[in-house]
């Protein structure tokens, strides 16, 4: 596998950008997209959403500097195009994005890309009803697995931080799923 | 159990305050929670990741392509923004030009507050009206009935200044 920072050598070139760019996406494509999807909820609005954080990082890698992980740097793009679409979701709507969340978990029921087992729709329920800091905290360890270490830089706040809010996350959630 | 406390100091480590106290309730949370509902349910259309990478691909030279559009599309809003601002500058000029100084469109309040503050002698008023202002006037006076003309006349005139006036 290609080394990180040759890779962003080739991407910051003009010749093999291109040929760079292709291995980055093929790269970091599942886990960018599950990391978005687990935002948005919907597969179609992931795909969107996706395909802008790919531009955008196209557009920005000669912006990189290098101080963080480029595998952070991307992580951060996806969460931020994430977290603007719903915001411009909830603006165009005027709701809140509690609420554009809400409609967008209640779709998952009709969904043909959820399974529809009604554990799985009281999980997404519940972890709507976490603040959005904690919400990001829990989808990124729990089902993208990612190392506190990661998160933390991603994130920009403590490993200790992070592994307090994730516990905090998982009784809260654990404690709505025996109460409802 | 001396020896053992004087290891612990030695080696320096430490642990977060109730670190082992919450371990168990910690660690049993999340297998708890595991087991009941380990994955997302979250489900993708078949072969997507596999044609991904081209979509991606297009979408980024496509916005490349979009950008130039853009570029365009901005230099004809600033022309369409030129030509709008034009119209609104000429109509504001023409329109305030229509509206002129005109005895019609002075409010009451400010014609006698001017009046009342410039201390405009009763003839200064009389000047202004011509001959037909005046017959007018008179016109008027002539449907004022006898009495209330009787009224006024004792009210608020002297006899001497009728008499002088007579003269």
């Amino acid at each position: 596998m290609i080394l990180e920072s040759e890779l962003v050598e080739k991407l910051k070139s003009d010749t093999n950008i291109d040929s760079a760019f292709k291995e980055l996406v093929s790269l970091y494509k599942e886990r960018l997209y599950w990391h978005i999807r687990h935002i948005v909820k919907s597969h179609d609005d992931a795909d969107d959403v996706l395909q802008n954080t790919f531009i955008k990082v196209y557009k920005n890698i000669g912006n990189f500097k290098g101080e963080s992980k480029l595998f952070s740097w991307m992580y951060r793009i996806a969460t931020n195009e994430a977290i603007t679409f719903i915001n411009k979701n909830a603006k165009r709507l005027q709701i809140t994005n509690e609420e554009t969340q809400t409609i967008a978990i209640n779709n998952l029921a009709a969904d043909v890309y959820f399974e529809g087992e009604a554990i799985q729709l009281k999980l997404q329920k519940a972890i709507a009803t976490l603040p959005q800091k904690q919400q990001l905290v829990f989808n990124m360890k729990y089902f993208e697995d990612l190392k506190f270490k990661d998160m933390s830089d991603i994130l920009e706040t403590s490993e200790g931080a992070l592994k307090a809010s994730y516990h905090i996350a998982v009784k809260k959630i654990q404690d709505y799923l025996t109460n409802n | 159990m001396k020896k053992n406390s004087l290891k612990n100091i030695e080696s320096g480590f430490k642990v977060p305050k109730d670190y082992f106290e919450n371990f168990e309730d910690r660690l049993l949370s999340e297998l708890a929670l595991k087991e009941t509902a380990s994955h997302s349910g979250f489900k993708l259309p078949a072969d997507y990741f596999e044609s991904l990478d081209n979509k991606i691909l297009d979408a980024v030279k496509n916005d490349h392509k979009t950008k130039v559009i853009n570029l365009f599309s901005f230099r004809k809003i600033a022309y369409a923004a030129a030509v709008a601002a034009s119209l609104i500058l000429i109509y504001n000029i023409s329109y305030n030009k229509n509206e002129g100084l005109n005895i019609n469109n002075i409010e009451t309040a400010s014609i006698e507050n001017y009046i009342l503050t410039e201390g405009l002698e009763t003839s200064d008023i009389a000047s202004l009206f011509s001959d037909e202002d005046l017959s007018e006037i008179t016109s008027v006076k002539n449907t004022i009935s006898s009495e209330s003309l009787e009224n006024y006349v004792l009210e608020n005139l002297d006899i001497d200044e009728l008499i002088t006036n007579n003269d």
